[in-house]
């Protein structure tokens, strides 16, 4: 399959070692992997801003970038969810409404691809680790219906998976974050606490946001929990 | 305005938490709503059906909603019953106040209705002299200590039952007691007379049906029934989106309410009482309905936020919601809190501030997952902050939106951006301790990621000549 990849701003700029693992994982499993410099951003920003035009504005890149790609595969469940779910609503009685729609059918969450359009569970990983999923919120609203990470994880050699005693969002939405910095800082110690109560050494995620949010907590506060992103595991062989 | 800023939220969640003991009440008591509503539904066959079933009745319900009425006004008028219109909630007050003087009205005993909240019922009888009883146990708590809601259904969550004895004691000179049983039954016994004296029962209303003309009356206690036979005046105040087809209806959206709102089969108590329903109160008995519209109208042309007035007030939403757990339903300054509150509450209660509410959330989503019909509370809350002022983002939102439209324009803007960009955390780091920071408020709370050498872009440009995969994971 042609795969065009889609990389995040906070992955390119900070951690583009998300972007290595998602190509060495893809490549491994025998596709073709392209990447187009020209992409920015998706704009969920100023979607979640609530400043549609500015959305649009920003959105409307990204519908010439990917080529005749097969597949989009992005490494943020959040940005996924804003290309499937919310690129037609933008777009729609627009000229580039079947634009719209046709990226929004070929873009999918790494994790959901992986399950759920190649039907691969067990890519050849093995990562010696006591983990936790910390999967974005925005997961639900990009397809992944069927606990894709877990499923993935459940076949990396070496891996423990323990479970929190219950989900919960990590506080960051984006700009709520700069709105409400210090509630958005408590939900996600909140979290942090909890993932930590877990017996976990490390917990994995499939959004960039939901990284940067908890590691940066982890860091603020000296607690002893590492975080990566869920392709960082399944790259490591 | 209360909570009219987005740092008197943050000034109120704090307010909240600095009572230790209060705040976990309020986790704890979360906790076993969401606990006991997760049971509920794994009972159901298939929840999903069930809840999309759910959602086609109230959307055929908001649809048809004109001709829902108007069958419904024509049944409850030929019954006997007196139906008002009220375009805002000054207007149903008004009626309220006119049906209490033209019955010569001087008490009357109401039930938990976050409609009677919204038209002010209480202050508009209080100044005509008409004594309020709350007859909700939770509710008449709140009441007596001149306190603010902190659930939807629980309103006196956040309190402990030591704290519920001593406000019965002090306000009702009943002896102290930190017992639930012996304090409900020192309750029961004076609520009883209430219900003897009353000359007025007041109540919202969970559904009204239009083909029956009845209203249906939905509850815990067991009160609201006492409310609508006992005294010879009754009001249901109810909005316009409560309106269902029929009675045929009501057997899956009240598995729905009690699954949603208290984890049960069925809700504990369910009354259907139309004009004509036989009250103990005898022949003289006279029901009204004031039928509020107070800005439904318009949010139901509001193509995306239209499906909030699916809600059933189940409460399903705040209890999940991980912003409403750290908060406590006060913070709010609305007797509907969390996501469906902060949808609502602009629309329906302007006036009690929480314009900024639909900024003060994540879009985690749960709450739209855990809604019995399936309203999308994630798409709602993002069409809320589109219609909201620009300057109640805050500048930091917006002059972030500004430079981020620019840089993420094209690809040299943003190659020359993220450059400054990266620069600018090293200046912010250094200076994360200092007030000109813009940033110090989220870096006191976080810390940023590390600067890596190379951008993605960066590595894929440098390794773009390799052109089979083995090359360039050898370069990587």
């Amino acid at each position: 399959m042609r795969i065009a990849l889609h990389i995040p701003c906070l992955v390119d700029q900070w951690m583009p070692e998300i972007g290595v693992s998602m190509l060495r994982v893809l490549e491994r499993l025998g596709h073709q992997v392209s990447y187009n410099p020209e992409q920015t951003c998706c704009g969920l920003p100023p979607m979640d801003a609530g400043d549609r035009r500015s959305a649009i504005a920003t959105a409307q890149r990204q519908l010439g970038v990917y080529g005749d790609a097969d597949a989009i595969v992005s490494a943020s469940a959040s940005c996924a969810a804003m290309m499937r779910k919310e690129y037609p609503v933008l777009f729609a009685g627009t000229p580039s409404e079947s634009a719209a729609m046709a990226l929004s059918n070929r873009t999918h969450e790494f994790t959901h691809f992986l399950v759920g359009i190649l039907g691969v569970t067990d890519v050849g990983a093995r990562y010696e680790d006591t983990v936790i999923v910390q999967d974005g919120c925005k997961s639900r609203r990009c397809g992944c219906v069927a606990g894709e990470s877990r499923q993935l994880l459940a076949r990396v050699r070496g891996l423990k998976v323990v479970e929190a005693r219950e989900e919960g969002c990590c506080g960051f939405g984006g700009p709520f974050s700069l709105t409400y910095p210090a509630l958005s800082g408590a939900m996600g110690e909140a979290r942090a606490d909890i993932l930590l109560h877990s017996g976990a050494n490390t917990f994995v995620t499939n959004d960039p946001g939901c990284l940067m949010q908890l590691r940066g907590i982890m860091g603020r506060h000296a607690k002893p929990l590492r975080g990566v992103h869920i392709a960082e595991v399944l790259a490591s062989v | 305005m209360r909570n009219s800023s987005n740092a008197d939220f943050e000034k109120a969640v704090a307010d909240f938490q600095y009572d230790v003991a209060s705040a976990q009440r309020h986790r704890d008591g979360l906790d076993r709503e969401n606990w006991a509503r997760t049971e509920a539904r794994a009972r159901f066959r298939d929840w999903g059906a069930a809840r999309a079933a759910g959602a086609a009745i109230r959307d055929a319900d908001l649809l048809h909603l004109e001709r829902r009425l108007a069958d419904f006004a024509a049944r409850f008028e030929s019954a006997g019953g007196r139906l008002h219109w009220a375009p805002s909630a000054g207007d149903a007050r008004e009626a309220l106040v006119r049906i209490a003087k033209e019955a010569g009205v001087r008490s009357c005993v109401r039930g938990l209705s976050s409609t009677l909240e919204e038209i002010g019922a209480d202050e508009a009888l209080g100044t005509s002299g008409v004594a309020v009883r709350h007859s909700q146990f939770g509710d008449m708590v709140n009441h007596l200590r001149g306190g603010r809601p902190s659930h939807m259904l629980h309103p006196a969550m956040h309190l402990s039952r030591e704290e519920v004895g001593e406000t019965l004691h002090a306000k009702m000179g009943s002896p102290t007691t930190s017992n639930p049983e012996e304090q409900v039954a020192l309750v029961r016994k004076s609520l009883r007379e209430s219900f003897l004296q009353a000359d007025m029962g007041l109540a919202g209303a969970s559904f009204l049906l239009a083909e029956e003309g009845k209203v249906a009356l939905v509850e815990h206690e067991g009160n609201l029934r006492l409310i609508a036979s006992m005294p010879r005046v009754f009001v249901v105040v109810a909005g316009i989106e409560k309106v269902t087809e029929s009675v045929s209806d009501l057997p899956l959206l009240l598995q729905l309410v009690g699954a949603s709102a208290g984890g049960t089969a069925l809700p504990s108590g369910v009354s259907l009482i139309g004009p004509d329903t036989p009250r103990a109160c005898g022949e003289t008995a006279v029901m009204h309905l004031i039928l509020v519209d107070n800005g439904r109208s318009l949010l139901l042309a509001d193509t995306a936020s239209a499906e909030a007035l699916r809600c059933v007030k189940c409460g399903a939403c705040a209890d999940i919601c991980p912003v409403y757990r750290m908060a406590g339903g006060r913070a709010y300054g609305s007797v509907l809190p969390g996501p469906i509150g902060a949808v609502l509450t602009r629309h329906l209660m302007p006036a009690r501030g929480a314009q900024a509410l639909p900024l003060a959330t994540p879009l985690c989503g749960a709450c739209g997952d855990v809604c019995p019909v399936g309203i999308d509370l994630h798409r709602a809350l993002v069409s809320q902050r589109r219609e909201m002022p620009p300057a109640s983002r805050g500048w930091k939102v917006n002059a972030m939106l500004r430079l981020h439209e620019r840089m993420m324009s094209s690809q040299a803007r943003y190659n020359r951006g993220t450059r400054i960009v990266r620069i600018l955390a090293v200046l912010a780091d250094l200076t994360r301790k200092t007030s000109f920071n813009p940033l110090s408020d989220w870096m006191r709370h976080r810390t940023l990621p590390e600067t890596p050498k190379k951008t993605f872009r960066g590595w894929w440009k440098s390794t773009a000549g390799a052109t089979s995969s083995a090359a360039r994971k050898d370069k990587a």
